[in-house]
């Protein structure tokens, strides 16, 4: 019987049926999604660790190096499960030719590297080491994603002929956010190769116990080893690796929970208007004995076969969108071990939303018991709650069109019914505006301050190896000749060693110069401005455990100093670990040596970049937007496209239930509507007034959206991207975004009311009046 | 005199192909200009459908109507608005208002549609009107403050807001007590007297025998007709045994 039921049921109201399983699909599809990335995503990250072997210690290193000394240190050293440390061979891009493509452009730091002895291996696409032959050349595999290379290509390296043979994972240096990468070749090739590059060191240790990594990081800054180069740990590895990815799920999963938000409010609505319709049957079946839980059934079976229906379709969906999305993370870090675990907990996903749905359902149905069959059988239909107070006047208006009046007047006398567009109305603009804020945020130039680096065009480095003295002046010398440079600042990044409460020593990298000319974002507090002060990053500020106004002893040429910290900033570069300061130091050793470069026209920047690589051939020339371009493409493209779909998501959704609602309503305003036709009011007044309803909502809606964007889904995409160290964001919006999204939306409400209010037309006088 | 609606040959069917019901056969109806018609009927007898057909608020099959000079069935669909709106005013059984707005609100609402500049002149129009029909005090109520009755004449303030040239009835005592009705019928009788036509249907006799003509209806068409002439006050009672009379005889 209920089957039947349901059948009938299900046929009579076919849109909104249908409507509420779609958004039962949509939200089960992007838990459900959510869960199968996540748990890939770190599936993957993990087997690509295990695989790899990666070192859970690295110390890179450019200059002399005492091999032995390291050896002993790692012998005694209890910790150290295994040690090594591996060449990397530093060759410009200029030198690099991958098929018909060059380098040159690119801002990677390009290395050359033999397969590793013992662990941190380069990995094949099936995940074994691989053993390069003679004349091969094993690429990064990011190479491959942007088609810099395919296999079979021929690659020319500094004048020498290779053939592309395959291409590599590499559990440190994968993602584009590290900034170098690690090309394989044969011994053979290497020791030919090995005149035509600098030559950097990668320290490696395995250690037994990572979780005492602090120790060991202060053990290796007490022997007082090689240091001239940022220090990394399997930590940042992991995070790096799965960031860019992270965010896009991150993304997903905003938009999951407003739809499941969204899939409620509509069961509210149906259910809710549902009920009145069916007011007298209720009655009556309360009046002839059924019981209430009897009743309950026949509601919960329909709404339960449409959970179900919908529930199975998104579990069904996700697993085929899931595919498209897994195969970026795949590519990158090969397959996850858990990939059985993510179906599963897919599955459980699934089944929350589908418990959820029963369970809200069974709470909407808790109405039933306010019910009197008398006054059900007697009236027909629950009395609306009667409006005793007025307070505004079509008699006294003048300023609105009457048929604006009727509209706007009517929304705020049936504030409950228009509550759950407006809460629609409110999630699909937060949804909308949310992702493209970020996208905004992080693509527009400034986002580079929360990172730790100011607002420049350009960047000169020269390292330490390269006789600075000389250099240094040869470099000074040309830029304040160069008239196309607005302004530029020195700053040197010098190593320290920092005094820690109790008692030991740990490597600390300042840069020392003018913070003031090249500002950035602080998470708290402000730049350096005294000599006594030291801004810390935040890596830096938790491993030495400062905040803001606390002191912390440097050991400076003048013998021990107290700095005061005067601001906290994040910084993933390096290793995250650096601090700023503005104090002049001649005798600790120079790593490297920066200028900040600020061009009068900013066009410029790709003919300057070239002018001064020319004139200066022994320094990096950095171009800012090229180089944030590189190391983020990656995470924008995917916030992009995230945001795409969210944008077509919360139209389709805008667009969707203003027709619904509107259809509802005109159904449930039938003798009104035809009170008013009979009055005179024509077929466009009555489309006037409801497209003034959905307006006026919209613009609640929108306001209420745009308001909750900016505040809410400010820390909520904060949040996301506190995994870059970034503490705290203020979107960088764009007018086109405020402005456009709710245009989209007013154009789609629009259609929707057009469309929705038809039958208002259609409904005929006679039939409706007499009752 | 004047024509104010001209019916010819109408004919009106509800149903689809399978199961067609003819409401009005061939129904011819004249409404002069001033006259107070009632059109009188068992359930059924299609009296409703005439009034609704009349006013331009139903389509017909076939035939034609026609309002003073223009022919309704060719009017569209904003036309016929337009005269509904303008030309005719509308007096149902159970008054259907705007829940949100006072009484003086929906009373002011058709003529606000063209004319908000003039929001003063339409209120006062309207106070003047409620005083009239004996319902001054109400204006600033709600809907749902006021008894049948009250809003009734409501209804009526409402329907003659815009000066019409016909006010239409459909059963606008039906739902009300015998002393209520009277005084509806009452207000009707003092808009007659100013000039308005007016067209009621009803199957109260006594409602019937204070009009000037009495149409009685049965299976869809007109099969009779009562002239009695303006009203004077002591021959009520005899004019409500003739239509009584001739009602029964419709009847059987």
């Amino acid at each position: 019987m209920y089957f039947r039921m349901i059948r009938n049921d299900f046929l009579r109201n076919k849109l909104i049926s249908i409507t509420t399983m779609l958004f039962i699909a949509a939200a089960t599809a992007l838990v459900s999604l959510v869960a199968i990335l996540t748990v890939n995503l770190s599936g993957s990250i993990d087997t690509l660790m295990k695989q790899a072997q990666v070192p859970d210690f690295l110390q890179m290193h450019a200059g002399d190096i005492d091999k032995e000394r390291l050896k002993s240190f790692a012998v005694e050293n209890e910790n150290v499960k295994a040690y090594q440390v591996l060449d990397f061979l530093n060759i410009p891009g200029s030198k690099i030719q991958l098929g018909e493509n060059s380098l040159i452009d690119n801002i990677q730091d390009n290395g050359f590297s033999t397969q590793s002895p013992h662990f941190d291996y380069l990995l094949d696409l099936d995940g074994q080491p691989i053993q390069a032959a003679e004349g091969e050349l094993y690429v990064p595999i990011g190479y491959m994603k942007d088609r810099t290379a395919q296999i079979g290509d021929e690659a020319i390296v500094a004048g020498r002929k290779f053939e592309v043979a395959g291409f590599l994972r590499d559990g440190q240096m994968n993602s584009p956010l590290a900034s170098s990468k690690r090309f394989l070749i044969n011994e053979q090739d290497y020791k030919e190769l090995e005149s035509e590059g600098t030559l950097e060191y990668l320290i490696e240790f395995q250690l037994k116990d990572v979780s005492k990594m602090n120790e060991f990081e202060t053990a290796y800054a007490d022997a007082e080893l090689e240091n001239n180069g940022p220090t990394l740990t399997s930590t940042l590895f992991k995070v790096i690796n799965g960031l860019s990815d992270g965010i896009m799920i991150a993304l997903i999963l905003l938009v999951g929970v407003l739809i499941v938000i969204i899939a409620f409010m509509c069961i509210r609505f149906t259910l809710l208007t549902k009920m009145e319709e069916d007011y007298r049957e209720i009655g009556t079946m309360k009046a002839i004995g059924l019981r209430l839980a009897d009743i309950k059934k026949i509601y919960i079976a329909k709404y339960g076969l449409i959970a179900l229906v919908g529930s199975l379709l998104g579990l069904f969906i996700s697993f085929t969108f899931s595919e498209p999305l897994l195969e970026n993370i795949r590519l990158y870090m090969g397959e996850s071990q858990y990939s059985s675990l993510s179906i599963l907990l897919a599955i459980f996903g699934s089944i929350v939303v589908f418990v959820l749905v029963i369970g809200y359902i069974h709470l909407l149905l808790r109405r039933f018991k306010k019910i009197s069959a008398a006054s059900a059988i007697r009236t027909g239909s629950p009395k609306e709650k009667t409006v005793r107070k007025n307070y505004i006047f079509l008699s006294k208006n003048s300023l609105f069109t009457t048929n604006a009046f009727l509209g706007i007047k009517d929304v705020l006398s049936r504030k409950k019914l228009f509550l759950t567009m407006l809460i629609i109305m409110v999630a699909s603009s937060f949804m909308m505006i949310v992702p493209w804020n970020t996208y905004h945020t992080v693509s527009s130039p400034s986002f580079t301050k929360y990172l730790g680096f100011g607002e420049m065009d350009l960047m000169v480095s020269i390292y330490q190896s390269l006789e600075p003295n000389e250099k240094e002046k040869e470099v000074a010398d040309y830029l304040s000749k160069n008239d196309s440079i607005d302004q530029y600042v020195k700053i040197t990044s010098k190593s320290f060693k920092v005094k820690k409460e109790d008692g030991s020593e740990e490597k600390i990298v300042i840069e020392l110069g003018d913070h003031s000319a090249f500002p950035i974002e602080y998470n708290s507090g402000n730049a350096p401005e005294k000599r006594n002060e030291i801004a810390l990053s935040s890596m830096n500020a938790s491993e030495f455990r400062k905040q803001v106004g606390d002191t912390i002893e440097i050991i400076t040429d003048s013998g021990m100093k107290r700095f005061v910290v005067s601001g906290i900033y994040s910084n993933i570069f390096n290793g995250g670990k650096t601090a700023k300061a503005n104090f002049i130091d001649n005798t600790a050793p120079t790593m490297w040596l920066s200028h900040y470069i600020e061009l009068k026209n900013p066009d410029q920047i790709a003919l300057e970049t070239e002018e001064i690589s020319q004139a200066l051939p022994f320094a990096k020339v950095t171009d800012a937007n090229n180089h944030k371009k590189q190391v983020f493409g990656t995470t924008i493209a995917s916030i992009k496209i995230a945001a795409i779909i969210a944008l077509v998501v919360a139209l389709f959704i805008t667009g969707l239930v203003s027709l619904l609602f509107m259809r509802l309503l005109v159904a449930k305003d039938r003798s009104t509507i035809a009170m008013l036709k009979a009055i005179g009011f024509n077929n466009q007044d009555l489309s006037r007034q409801y497209a003034t309803r959905g307006i006026f909502i919209l613009i609640i809606g929108v306001a209420g959206g745009n308001i909750l964007a900016s505040t809410l889904g400010e820390s909520l995409a904060g949040l996301a991207i506190s995994s870059f160290g970034v503490e705290k964001l203020t979107f960088v919006s764009h007018p086109l975004i405020y402005l456009g999204c709710p245009l989209l939306m007013l154009l789609v409400t629009l259609l929707a009311t057009k469309l929705g209010t038809k039958q208002a037309g259609r409904i005929a006088i006679a039939e409706n009046l007499k009752e | 005199m004047k024509r104010i609606i001209d019916g010819q040959q109408i004919n009106k069917c509800f149903g689809d192909e399978q199961e067609k019901v003819k409401v009005l056969k061939d129904v011819s109806v004249t409404i002069y200009d001033g006259e107070f018609v009632s059109v009188m009927g068992p359930s059924g007898s299609g009296k409703s459908t005439l009034l609704y057909t009349l006013s331009g608020m139903d389509t017909i099959d076939n035939g034609d109507v026609k309002f003073i000079d223009q022919s309704l069935t060719e009017c569209r669909e904003t036309e016929l608005s337009d005269i509904r709106r303008q030309e005719m005013g509308f007096v149902f059984q159970h008054p259907i208002f705007l829940k949100n707005l006072t009484i003086l609100d929906n009373i002011v609402l058709p003529a606000m549609r063209d004319n908000r500049k003039k929001v003063k002149e339409l209120s006062s129009k309207a106070q003047q009107l409620m005083e009239k029909t004996g319902i001054g005090d109400l204006a600033y109520r709600m809907t749902s403050q006021a008894s049948g009755g009250q809003l009734q004449r409501a209804g009526i303030c409402r329907a003659l807001i815009n000066e019409p040239k016909i006010i239409f009835g459909d059963e606008p005592t039906g739902a009300l007590n015998s002393i209520a009705a009277q005084e509806i019928l009452d207000n009707f009788l003092q808009i007659n007297k100013e000039g308005t036509t007016i067209m009621l249907v009803t199957h109260d006799a006594k409602v019937a025998a204070q009009s000037e003509r009495v149409l009685f209806m049965k299976d869809g068409q007109i099969v009779d007709e009562l002239l009695l002439g303006k009203l004077s006050k002591t021959k009520v009672e005899q004019r409500v045994e003739s239509v009584t009379e001739k009602m029964l005889k419709v009847e059987i």
